[in-house]
């Protein structure tokens, strides 16, 4: 993080080596577009810059910090674009080809992922599909299911309860 | 905001799509509320979990490149500004300077008021906030060469009968890295009607996006109040002040500039 601070150029690609892809991965799922992921990404290595300081590792891991930035950012400008087609989410895609040893951490976090989701119901990959990946608020999910707005929050923390336990024996966090 | 309220809240705020006015709520608490933090931080860790399941994709070669020039762009000291053209980096006499011309500005606005002025009187519940917004601003200048300033003067709207409201005001924010921002708001000539108050004071971004900086209960003899708060937020935008009335009318506003050269604090 120092060295990503101070603009050394081995750390700042070190940090794109590790987190380069997950993040443009995740802005071509929220937003649709390589360009528009490619924006978020240099977005997201500008803001890990900005915000680097009050990055605390003994309250949390750098790959959480980074991709929260990450989400928060992609949707962020979801939540300002009208009017653009947000793109369909299917949350298991393929596997694409087998990663070579660099993705090895990335094909970890892959596998937890996949792991957690496969841990929820139909409805709640439906839910959490909605507000994580297309940046749908309580309220507006509520809305469009016809659902008490208690009742969608019930069940967010419940399914993200499910996505933390399916991988509490697992993970080093 | 209470545990249960904020509990309500902290699913939203984990996956991201909390409302600004929420997530300054919920901030607030967890930074006090050990309980809740503790359930904030396992849902946030549940919530980026989630990041990792969109099928991998590959971004262009050119993009790693795009990427580092961006960043050693902007952190270099004397080099050009890229995406954060504008945010000039600040030393402790510029912030020092800063907080002192907003308290001059304010002292000034008091002491070409009739009757003659008196001292402002800080509410007693703020003389803390105060006292640790200037320990701040002593302490940034030393310790985050990064810490930026915005101020400005706040005036009444335009739409407002002339002679109906005197009041004026300063505001200044000091943004910085390393520690949660701060906002200063000095006002002055608030009409302490009971129906009016509290006044609220809040910032405004470019996007709409609120921050409450805090409410004004409490008037000296000249209408006048002293608001400082530290914020958990990134004010970094929030350049548009408004304060307002308990019925939500406008009283003052402002727009705040980035300060790189301040003048001199003499009246």
């Amino acid at each position: 993080m120092q060295g990503l601070l101070a603009g050394d150029d081995a750390s700042i690609r070190a940090l794109y080596a590790r987190f380069g892809r997950p993040v443009y991965s995740m802005g071509l799922r929220l937003l649709g577009s390589r360009e528009a992921a490619e924006e978020l990404t240099q977005d997201v290595f500008l803001t890990a810059w900005r915000k680097g300081a009050r990055f605390d590792p003994s309250r949390g891991r750098l790959s959480t910090w980074l991709m929260t930035i990450a989400h928060n950012l992609a949707v962020d400008r979801l939540r300002r674009e009208t009017g653009v087609t947000r793109p369909t989410l299917v949350l298991v895609d393929e596997v694409p080809d087998a990663p070579g040893t660099d993705h090895e951490s990335e094909l970890m976090e892959r596998d937890a992922a996949l792991r957690a989701i496969a841990s929820l119901s139909d409805a709640e990959k439906r839910l959490i599909a909605r507000a994580y990946f297309r940046g749908m608020t309580a309220r507006e999910i509520s809305e469009t299911d016809g659902v008490p707005l208690g009742t969608v929050k019930t069940r967010l923390r419940s399914a993200l309860i499910k996505v933390r336990k399916a991988n509490e024996l697992k993970e080093p966090w | 905001m209470n545990c249960t309220a904020a509990r309500a809240l902290l699913p939203e705020h984990a996956l991201g799509v909390a409302g600004a006015r929420e997530t300054v709520a919920v901030e607030r608490h967890v930074a006090w509320c050990a309980a809740c933090r503790k359930e904030s931080a396992d849902l946030e860790r549940a919530a980026v979990t989630l990041a990792y399941a969109p099928a991998p994709a590959e971004p262009a070669p050119g993009l790693e490149g795009t990427v580092v020039d961006a960043v050693r762009r902007v952190a270099a000291p004397n080099g050009t500004r890229g995406a954060y053209a504008g945010r000039a980096r600040r030393t402790a006499t510029t912030l020092l300077a800063a907080a002192l011309v907003l308290a001059v500005m304010g002292g000034a606005v008091l002491a070409t008021r009739e009757p003659p002025a008196v001292p402002v009187v800080v509410a007693e519940k703020d003389k803390d906030s105060l006292d640790k917004f200037f320990t701040s601003v002593v302490n940034y200048g030393f310790a985050d060469p990064d810490a930026e300033a915005a101020l400005g003067s706040l005036m009444p709207p335009a739409e407002a009968t002339a002679g109906e409201t005197p009041a004026a005001g300063s505001a200044l924010t000091i943004m910085a890295p390393s520690v949660d921002d701060q906002v200063m708001v000095i006002v002055t000539g608030l009409r302490p009607a009971r129906r009016l108050m509290p006044y609220r004071v809040v910032l405004v971004d470019g996007r709409g996006d609120v921050v409450r900086v805090g409410r004004i209960g409490l008037l000296d003899a000249a209408g006048g109040a002293t608001l400082a708060r530290s914020l958990p937020d990134d004010l970094i935008g929030y350049r548009h002040v408004e304060v307002l009335d308990a019925r939500s009318r406008l009283v003052l506003v402002g727009e705040l500039e980035e300060r790189t050269t301040l003048p001199s604090p003499s009246p």
